[in-house]
């Protein structure tokens, strides 16, 4: 499943959230916190960061990542003319 | 007689995202009791939450539009293929990357499966080999229908 562009919901391991906090990321009190995937890559996800210099695309590494939980899916029906 | 469009699930690009975040709180929509629980129990801010729900709206919504543009490109290619043959329903499923398409021909329908991929490299950079794919799988799901 392709994750870029993606919100998802991420446990995090311990070394996961010091390094986030290192790199300055207001972690949220969730206890999924979610994040906005900007891209993946083979070293991890990137997701998109505002820190009060502005917007940031901050790596978290593979290795830090517990699990990943889409966020519920809402579903739509419409019609158009044929 | 319409067709019909479903869709489930879906992105959002960035600068939505970014939008949805710089929001004002009163602008946010109003979250149900059921809504208000759910963030209590997960220790959402009742904000956040209130954004992620306007995201995911903006992601089915992002789907649905997605799904009409490509029935209007299937509509009179499938046409072409059968005399009669009518597109009845595209529904996009964004986590299994997938659309499933219905199509009545004779008082019978068939259901044949797309990628998700094809239809974006169609129509996000044009794609001639997308388009001969997908002329190709409607070649094959025209050939053995039941």
């Amino acid at each position: 499943m392709r994750l870029a562009t993606r919100r998802v919901e991420v446990v995090l391991s311990e070394e996961g959230q010091t390094a986030l906090r290192l790199a300055g990321v207001d972690l949220p009190e969730a206890l999924l916190p979610m994040f906005f995937v900007d891209e993946t890559d083979e070293l991890g996800l990137w997701i998109r960061a505002t820190r009060n210099d502005g917007l940031h695309s901050i790596l978290i590494r593979w290795e830090y990542v517990l699990s990943l939980d889409l966020v519920p899916l809402e579903a739509k029906k419409i019609g158009v003319a044929s | 007689m319409s067709i019909e469009i479903s869709a489930r699930g879906g992105r959002i690009s960035a600068a939505q995202w970014d939008a949805i975040q710089a929001l004002p709180k009163e602008e946010l929509p109003s979250l149900t009791p059921e809504q208000k629980q759910v963030a209590q129990e997960m220790r959402v801010r009742e904000e956040d939450y209130a954004r992620s729900s306007l995201a995911s709206k903006r992601e089915v919504e992002n789907s649905l539009e997605k799904a009409v543009r490509f029935a209007r490109f299937l509509k009179e290619r499938i046409k072409q293929r059968a005399g009669g043959a009518t597109l009845r329903r595209v529904s996009l499923d964004d986590p299994s990357g997938r659309f499933e398409v219905d199509v009545q021909v004779d008082g019978r329908t068939f259901q044949f499966r797309v990628m998700e991929k094809i239809v974006d490299d169609l129509f996000e950079s044009g794609s001639e080999l997308a388009e001969s794919r997908l002329n190709r799988i409607l070649d094959l799901a025209f050939e053995t229908r039941p």
